[in-house]
């Protein structure tokens, strides 16, 4: 049943996107009148021909870190869910430092950036690193039982692909280190405008998948044996949890970064404000507040004029949350 | 309702115990022995999450493992001893988890799903904590709403694995109270796994025990207590 107070919220969040959004097209360094953007978005043309340029670049990044918001946020709530953990993330569990992994082992290995086949390659050893991690972390899981232990093995696979990582820093020429740590800052803006539309439309196909894994994660808030007993395929919803989320951490990180805090924060914000335990609202909820978020982060980067990088953004505001998180659980021994 | 024949149980290679045949209708049956005589694997196997095992359990005429996973839980519901939930659920919300199985895949709740809800809160008397958050309760209230969950399941078969473990005497003889309710309103089997033998007679129809690598049947109420004091000392 839809609760009245989460629709008017849901209205809330997605008004509020909706604002922002607007108002990372018409906001910049370059002063170009709302009037004119609103002309080259209908497919007009303007006096200056760079700012047709500038208008397409603010609406792709929009867009992109509305997509990359909403997929690591989503990827977040179903790593909670399904580990019911409230601290678990796609960056806290390590899949993000396994994409990384894959990242660096394309950029630090040689393979250039630009070409074709080095973009697909990154884009599949990305992916597959957050795969790898998540089958990983998983078979660890299994003999795990604390909550806390879990994020622990998670931050230990980070800080292990993170050496390897350092190996390969060693080896590499100074180009490709710098190509890396910018990569690393994060950004929203690294697009043509098809590269875009594809990414855009592999997160959106993803999350679509994600509202089927809904119902298991409904019933894994008593655990796994009371999941199964209610009907619930564990082996399959472990899959398509390895699946969603390793693709949908995967291919965010592989693009913008290994962006941070979003994917923990903004689902324990959506459990708090919803009424509803449906994960099939708290799904799109998560996704269109994991949006807003890093549409106002990426806004606060461009007014700073690119000096502050994208995680130190989503840090300031992610890691409060988490922090309160952490007071919470331990006031009460379950969240 | 429920049918063992010539069923062995095993553990990672070892075996726990022999079944030859048995056969248990509607009522309440105690399952008892010490620790790691293979209770809950029992009940796990009942629940098909444990297949390590030979011979034959049936659920209404049908073998466990021949199930959908969503129709066997259309038959089989279970409490275990200690909720642990991940969220702020109110009660009713939790009661209502118990109907996941006969919703589709958006779990989508009916009319008829909130009048089961309602109807087994008013049959274990817990109206008055719908409303409440779960996790706040004491374990005593919890377990009642466990057990309220397990009914709204709608199963004919009820397992527990050790419901009273984390509980005093005061909620002990609440959770009997609750379960002579449900035998009352329904003819379901109750299987549930305990180390206390108060109360037993009061409402027990049989007490299985594993020991020694077999399964007992007590049919005797009035000397349960002592049956299984034999059982365990023979030399006394």
């Amino acid at each position: 049943m839809v609760k009245i107070s989460d629709t008017i919220l849901l209205a809330f969040i997605l008004t509020g996107t909706g604002f922002l959004f607007a108002l990372n097209l018409v906001t910049g360094p370059e002063k170009i009148p709302t009037g004119v953007v609103l002309d080259l978005l209908s497919g007009g043309t303007a006096d200056n021909p760079a700012w047709s340029f500038i208008v397409e670049s603010r609406l792709n990044r929009s867009y992109v870190a509305l997509a990359s918001g909403g997929a690591l946020a989503l990827a977040g709530l179903i790593l909670q869910g399904y580990f019911r953990n409230p601290l678990a993330g796609p960056d806290v569990l390590g899949i993000s430092s396994g994409a990384s992994l894959g990242v660096a082992l394309v950029v630090l290995g040689g393979l250039s950036l630009t070409t074709l086949s080095g973009g697909l390659a990154l884009v599949l050893s990305g992916i597959g690193g957050a795969l790898l991690m998540m089958i990983l972390l998983l078979s660890v899981s299994r003999f795990i039982r604390s909550s806390v232990t879990l994020l622990v093995a998670g931050l230990m696979f980070g800080y292990f692909s993170g050496a390897i990582i350092n190996v390969l820093f060693q080896l590499a020429d100074q180009h490709e280190t710098r190509a890396y740590v910018v990569w690393t800052l994060g950004s929203f803006e690294v697009f043509n405008h098809n590269e875009g539309l594809l990414y855009l439309c592999a997160i959106l196909i993803c999350s679509m998948l994600s509202l089927f894994v809904s119902k298991a994660l409904n019933a894994l808030v008593l655990g796994n044996e009371y999941a199964s007993s209610s009907g619930i395929s564990l082996g399959r919803t472990k899959l398509l949890v390895i699946g969603i989320t390793g693709l949908l951490a995967g291919i965010v990180t592989v693009y913008c970064g290994p962006v941070s805090f979003i994917g923990v924060a903004v689902p324990q914000l959506v459990r708090m404000a919803m009424k509803s335990r449906n994960h099939l609202l708290m799904i799109p909820a998560a996704f269109i507040l994991g949006g807003f978020l890093a549409i106002a982060s990426d806004i606060i980067v461009r007014l700073s004029g690119g000096s502050l990088p994208l995680n130190t953004v989503t840090a300031m505001v992610g890691a409060p949350v988490i922090i309160w998180t952490l007071i919470k659980m331990n006031r009460r021994a379950e969240v | 309702m429920l049918k063992f024949e010539e069923f062995t149980l095993s553990t990672e290679g070892r075996v726990l115990f022999r079944l030859p045949k048995l056969e248990l209708h509607s009522g309440a049956f105690a399952l008892m022995g010490r620790n790691g005589s293979g209770k809950s694997t029992f009940l796990r196997a009942i629940l098909g999450d444990h297949q390590e095992y030979t011979g034959r359990i049936e659920i209404n005429g049908r073998a466990v493992h021949a199930f959908q996973k969503q129709d066997l839980a259309k038959e089989v519901a279970v409490v275990y001893s200690k909720p642990e939930l991940f969220g702020y659920h109110t009660v009713r919300e939790v009661l209502m988890l118990g109907r996941l199985p006969y919703q589709r895949i958006w779990s989508k709740e009916s009319e008829s799903d909130r009048l089961i809800v309602f109807r087994v809160a008013a049959l274990l008397e817990i109206e008055f904590l719908l409303e409440r958050t779960f996790v706040k309760l004491s374990d005593g209230e919890k377990q009642l709403v466990m057990i309220g969950r397990a009914l709204v399941q709608d199963t004919p078969v009820l397992l527990m694995d050790e419901p009273s473990a984390f509980l005093d005497i005061v909620h002990r003889r609440k959770l009997i109270t609750a379960m002579k309710a449900v035998l009352n309103d329904s003819g379901k089997l109750i299987l549930f796994s305990t180390h206390h033998t108060d109360f037993l007679s009061e409402f027990c129809h049989k007490v299985l025990l594993i020991e020694r690598g077999e399964m007992t049947v007590f049919g005797d109420p009035l000397h349960f207590e002592r049956d299984i004091q034999r059982s365990f000392f023979p030399d006394l």
